[in-house]
């Protein structure tokens, strides 16, 4: 019975048309392209762990837009900006990850700032998109030491050290300093407040930043 | 359906064709799966680091020819060549100030060879590789990263102990030169004259672990898989340099972690069996000597913390500590129970690693391993220093 029904389905070599033979073919070869090529990737994957790194290293023109300006005197926004799936989200936090793919992080975008393009005193933001304003409380709170000192950024934050840790919406960003002294402090606080201001005016996601939706 | 139906000859051999294409890609496929789940990274395109089978002594360094033919070398046993007495102790905690790294190195070493002190474990003329944890690009007060001062007490004391050069390497997942600046630890070995080895694909050695393929059931993760191979040939001693963190995967990131940053390709893949893959490098790699640097201890939210809170000098000792040890095994116990506060009996790497050694010994290797400090504390082996 299953035979004639799949009979049914087939027509015999005459009925069909050139137009749907070479459509046929042509997705045939198309399928067998991708298959073979996707294999062929994987099979000769020599990159190492730190090529892993370097492949999520992007430069976008929105950079400037994404990370705003710190609004602290010397201090100048990212110029490369990092960003991470949750496919490679192990080469920015390594055995951190399990926490952040449990709790649906849709993915990681990094960037620092910097005084005078002196890498010696720096500002590191993480923002981490987690999916769901859910999640995102639920890694911070996960995170969060018990007596931090709370701040008023964002839906919920917090400062520690001169570090600041925030969520709001979807997101859950860090802003950590280098260096932990005054002058970085100061400048972590200037950006958090800046970040949460423009993710409040904006939309949800770095993500969704990017692709402008 | 309407119109004229196939014949049942057409339908056969239409049907045989698919499954013949099917069977075709289902065949390409399998040949090109890599079951060992490596990212394919070439197996016998490049030279080979052999650990030597049990009852099998590992020859001196290189070997003319690998398990396949081509170049090789045999994994050394850098502890092989340490002549410690049997009274030595094993553990040395030293605690201080911790504007007194340097002198708590010290002491640590000295406690463990108080006749000889460095010269113990480094002789005149030795390469020296100092695999500290420079696995991200984080400030030293975080924690991440071994403490810059650890490493150049360490250099200085290799140094002074007569080593011709001083190796220091790690192959962080991030990039690697930003990581050594950022931690601090890059400028440290520059300003003391120690060569940073960057990892490089030409660096890269298949290290072939065991014949076998690793049996899951028995705690076992490696056979061949790509690590920072040169260096192991370079080098006549090796001193791993650890910082004590909390570990999210595996509890606690220790002296037997650190080997983990030797590993190349994609590593991330055994995080799924963390415990078997750092016992297998315990097995694998026999280091002259191991520091446990607990000059700060992340407690909470490891491997990367992030916030100043999640760290503590001494951790549960509550000052500046460095652990040295002959035995890695006995020293992540050690500093698992006192310098995190946790129970090492629920470690699962210390037990498999102490089985995996302990048939390394039998089999008539030189090494250390305990996974029950108190024995060695009941035998006099465990000693604390205050500086």
């Amino acid at each position: 019975m299953i035979s004639l029904h799949l009979r049914q389905l087939a027509r015999p070599a005459g009925h069909v048309s050139t137009t749907e033979i070479v459509l046929g073919l042509a997705i045939l070869f198309i399928t067998f392209g991708i298959v073979t090529a996707f294999v062929y990737e994987v099979a000769t994957d020599r990159r190492g762990p730190s090529d892993a790194a370097e492949s999520a290293y992007e430069t976008r023109p929105e950079a400037e837009s994404l990370f705003p300006d710190p609004g602290v005197a010397g201090w100048r926004a990212p110029s490369r900006i990092f960003h991470y799936s949750r496919e490679n989200l192990f080469v920015k936090i390594d055995g951190r990850v399990p926490v952040y793919l449990e709790a649906g992080v849709v993915g990681l975008t990094f960037g620092t700032y910097s005084q005078g393009g002196e890498l010696r005193r720096n500002v590191d933001v993480y923002w981490y998109d987690m999916g769901s304003p859910a999640n995102a409380a639920a890694v911070y709170r996960g995170e969060a030491p018990p007596a931090a000192k709370q701040v008023a950024i964002g839906d919920e934050g917090y400062e520690v050290g001169g570090a600041v840790f925030f969520r709001t919406g979807v997101n859950y960003i860090q802003v950590l300093p280098g260096n932990f002294d005054e002058a970085e402090g100061k400048a972590a606080r200037g950006i958090a407040e800046r970040l949460a201001a423009r993710i409040g005016r904006g939309s949800h996601s770095a993500d969704e930043r990017e692709s402008g939706e | 359906m309407t119109g004229p139906l196939a014949t049942r000859r057409e339908f056969l051999t239409r049907g045989a064709g698919a499954v013949a294409a099917a069977g075709g890609l289902s065949a390409c496929a399998y040949w090109l799966y890599d079951e060992s789940g490596k990212a394919g990274l070439d197996e016998g395109g490049g030279p080979e680091l052999f650990l030597g089978e049990l009852g099998e002594t590992p020859s001196p360094c290189p070997l003319p020819l690998g398990e396949r033919g081509v170049m090789g070398h045999s994994l050394r046993n850098f502890f092989a060549s340490i002549d410690l007495p049997a009274s030595n102790p094993r553990i040395c905690i030293a605690t201080g100030d911790d504007e007194r790294v340097e002198q708590i190195v010290q002491a640590a070493i000295v406690g463990l060879a108080p006749l000889l002190g460095m010269k113990q474990f480094i002789s005149s003329g030795d390469v020296v590789l100092i695999k500290p944890n420079v696995g991200f690009d984080r400030p030293p007060r975080l924690g991440a990263t071994t403490h810059p001062e650890v490493l150049r007490a360490v250099i200085r004391l290799s140094k002074e102990a007569g080593a011709r050069q001083v190796l220091v390497a790690d192959n962080p997942i991030e990039a690697p030169e930003v990581c050594f600046v950022r931690s601090g630890l890059g400028g440290v070995a520059r300003a003391e004259g120690a060569e940073i080895v960057f990892p490089t694909p030409a660096d890269f050695m298949t290290l072939v672990a065991r014949a076998h393929r690793p049996d899951p059931s028995q705690g076992e993760a490696l056979r061949r898989w790509p690590v920072f191979g040169t260096l192991l040939t370079r080098a006549t001693k090796v001193i791993g340099v650890a910082p004590v963190k909390d570990h999210n995967l595996c509890g606690g990131s220790m002296a037997l972690k650190n080997w983990y940053g030797l590993l190349g390709g994609r590593r991330d893949q055994f995080h799924q069996a963390i415990h078997h893959i750092i016992s297998d490098l315990a097995m694998v790699f026999s280091p002259t000597l191991v520091i446990a640097d607990a000059t700060r201890v992340m407690m909470s939210n490891g491997p990367t913390g992030g916030r100043a809170s999640d760290v503590k000098p001494g951790g549960m000792l509550g000052r500046a500590a460095v652990v040295a040890s002959v035995d890695p095994v006995a020293c992540d116990a050690w500093c698992y129970e006192n310098l995190l506060g946790r129970d090492p009996s629920a470690l699962a790497y210390l037990e498999l690693a102490n089985r995996k050694i302990a048939a390394r010994i039998a089999g008539g290797e030189k090494r250390f391993a305990e996974c029950d400090w108190r024995v060695y504390a009941r035998q006099g082996m465990v000693v604390e220093v205050a500086v």
